[in-house]
């Protein structure tokens, strides 16, 4: 059996205060929130977050988050983010605004490129750089040289004429994704939207996997055109099956769309959010705590029905 | 079977999802890219009524999606079932610049009468302010693409000038500058071609560019319009909508979204 394969809290350790951190998944799809509660119950601290920040809402609130560059910070059909809405105003989270390609695109480092050029932005405000808040983000990164030193520049294209704008790279120091299936040795199947968690994983210094299940390599090795990363970009292997929860995972569970309201009800203020964070993270102590709390027949409701990929809502109801 | 329903029979977002369906016509065979929420069941409303052809994306990287179910999660897998490939996010958002989509859907916010549309922030960036979602994948649909906007009809949301441009309309920012330059200016194909609220349809004046209001929705008086818009609204070319059809309210509650998920009704 791979060394690889570790604890969550093993793997969860290895992320350290002020590092950029890639979570994988998009929105409320596939998000590693097994790992997410991992990292308030250490108590991470100046976490840099990218692309999208949604449902990573309690460890913003519970102040693991304190900077994000991306396109969007809400909860999607849920609405407002309470913990992002509450720390942006008390300016305990910064925030440089970009559009989606663009947040996607400074991946770009996993070519070993430190820039790329994108017109994805021309005629908005997101190219005005009176609003960037990158010096404000540097100050917080571990490893400052990885913020660049400003958030666009223009040039002269000298191939086909005109003006550019020039994107530059970011390195992620820790990808944390989840899969719904992991061989072994590394290697990832992802079902259904996959985000840009490849790209991402080429990107990362270092990459750690949670997973719905373990599986033999050589398994998943059959088809290996069906498999979305490879064994030799992941550094740390973690079983955590149900690890996405309240977040939907293709072909295995459907959306904890109940769970998802209750926690924005009950986080829309400081105190009330660390009730909910002593109730689901502190004292349930880890992920099996939290999943015997959610209970059987909870999460068998969500299950997925096999030849859909997610409950239909329908389904045997009488 | 053509039978009027009275405005009163139905709500003035499930009007907007119909008016926008009977748009989506002349896309049948073309595609669209679009977003959760209303864009969503006016496609689906669309593909069954008035272009059974229309190829539906989502920025998720799924092509010519199915969607089984009203979906809740752009991400999830109601979006990638029997799609015609599921790659990954840029494969699909990055089309935009590739010409791939025929028409795009834009909410936000504010949008103003130059069809700029704010979801950013609403007051002053660099001072005070209220944070709202972000661009998402609004500003790369927005830069290439000939879009609908859909906004609640408020004064504060139909405004004068957006606070942020997030994704440009007609009179948009030059890059790297606070000035206003002309959309043409800056090189960028595609532009908003329509704002749909709850109270009637706008289209865009070709010399002016400024937003006049097509089509008022049926029992909505212009007085309601004009007092719920931010800026000296331009009715002069305003007609009364077509009425809404029966099989069309009957086609959206009982076959696209019959358990309301959107709560149009």
């Amino acid at each position: 059996m791979s060394d690889k394969i570790v604890s969550l809290e093993e793997a969860v350790r290895e992320i350290q205060n002020g590092d950029i951190v890639f979570i994988g998944g998009v929105l409320d799809s596939r998000v590693p929130m097994a790992a997410i509660y991992e990292m308030i119950r250490q108590g991470k601290k100046d976490l840099i977050g990218l692309s999208i920040l949604a449902l990573e809402d309690p460890a913003v609130g519970a102040g693991c988050i304190s900077a994000f560059i991306g396109c969007y910070a809400w909860l999607g059909a849920f609405g407002k983010a309470p913990c992002i809405a509450r720390k942006y105003e008390n300016g305990e989270l910064i925030i440089e605004d970009l559009g989606h390609n663009d947040s996607l695109l400074i991946y770009m480092s996993a070519f070993g490129l430190s820039s790329v050029a994108s017109n994805y932005s021309i005629g908005s405000d997101l190219l005005n750089l009176k609003y960037s808040k990158l010096d404000k983000i540097r100050e917080i990164a571990r490893n400052k040289e990885k913020i660049p030193k400003v958030k666009y520049a223009k040039i002269e294209d000298p191939f086909f004429g005109g003006e550019r704008v020039l994107l530059p790279t970011i390195k992620p120091d820790v990808a944390v994704i989840h899969v719904q299936q992991v061989g072994t040795e590394g290697t990832c199947r992802i079902f259904g939207v996959e985000g840009v968690d490849t790209l991402a994983a080429f990107a990362a210094d270092k990459v750690i996997v949670t997973a719905e299940e373990i599986v033999p390599e050589d398994y998943l090795r059959e088809d290996p055109n069906r498999n979305s990363i490879p064994c030799t970009q992941v550094d740390m292997i973690v079983e955590v099956p149900w690890g996405a929860h309240p977040s939907v995972v293709s072909h295995y569970y459907d959306l904890d769309i109940e769970f998802i309201i209750d926690y924005v009800k009950r986080a829309s203020t400081q105190e009330d959010l660390e009730e909910w964070l002593e109730e689901w993270v502190f004292s349930v102590e880890n992920h099996e705590g939290y999943l015997n709390k959610l209970g059987i027949e909870r999460l068998e409701s969500l299950r997925a029905v096999k030849g859909y990929g997610f409950r239909p809502r329908t389904w045997l109801r009488r | 079977m053509t039978e009027a329903v009275k405005a009163e029979e139905y709500t003035p977002l499930e009007a907007a999802v119909v008016y926008v369906a009977r748009e989506l016509k002349k896309y049948d065979g073309r595609s669209v890219i679009t977003g959760i929420g209303l864009p969503v069941v006016a496609s689906l409303l669309a593909k069954r009524l008035y272009a059974p052809k229309l190829k539906i994306n989502i920025e998720s990287g799924s092509f010519d999606i199915q969607l089984p179910e009203i979906p809740i999660s752009l991400f999830g897998p109601r979006i990638s079932y029997k799609c015609s490939a599921q790659l990954n996010n840029l494969h699909s958002l990055a089309g935009t610049a590739r010409g791939d989509y025929d028409i795009g859907f834009i909410g936000g916010a504010q949008v103003d009468k130059y069809g700029n549309v704010n979801s950013t922030v609403i007051g002053d960036y660099l001072g005070g302010h209220k944070r709202l979602a972000g661009s998402g994948g609004a500003v790369d649909i927005g830069c290439f693409t000939n879009t609908i906007i859909i906004m609640p009809h408020r004064k504060e949301r139909i405004v004068n000038f957006v606070d942020y441009i997030t994704t440009p309309g007609w009179k948009c920012r030059k890059p790297f500058s606070d000035e206003i330059v002309d959309r043409q200016e800056l090189g960028l194909p595609g532009g908003p071609i329509m704002i749909v609220t709850n109270l009637c349809i706008m289209r865009f004046d070709k010399e002016s560019k400024e937003a006049y209001v097509d089509t008022i929705f049926p029992g909505v008086s212009k007085e309601t319009i004009i007092s719920n818009t931010g800026f000296d609204i331009d009715l002069s070319r305003a007609r009364t909508g077509e009425p809404i059809q029966k099989i069309e309210i009957e086609t959206l509650r009982k076959e696209v979204d019959p358990l309301n998920i959107y709560r149009l009704r």
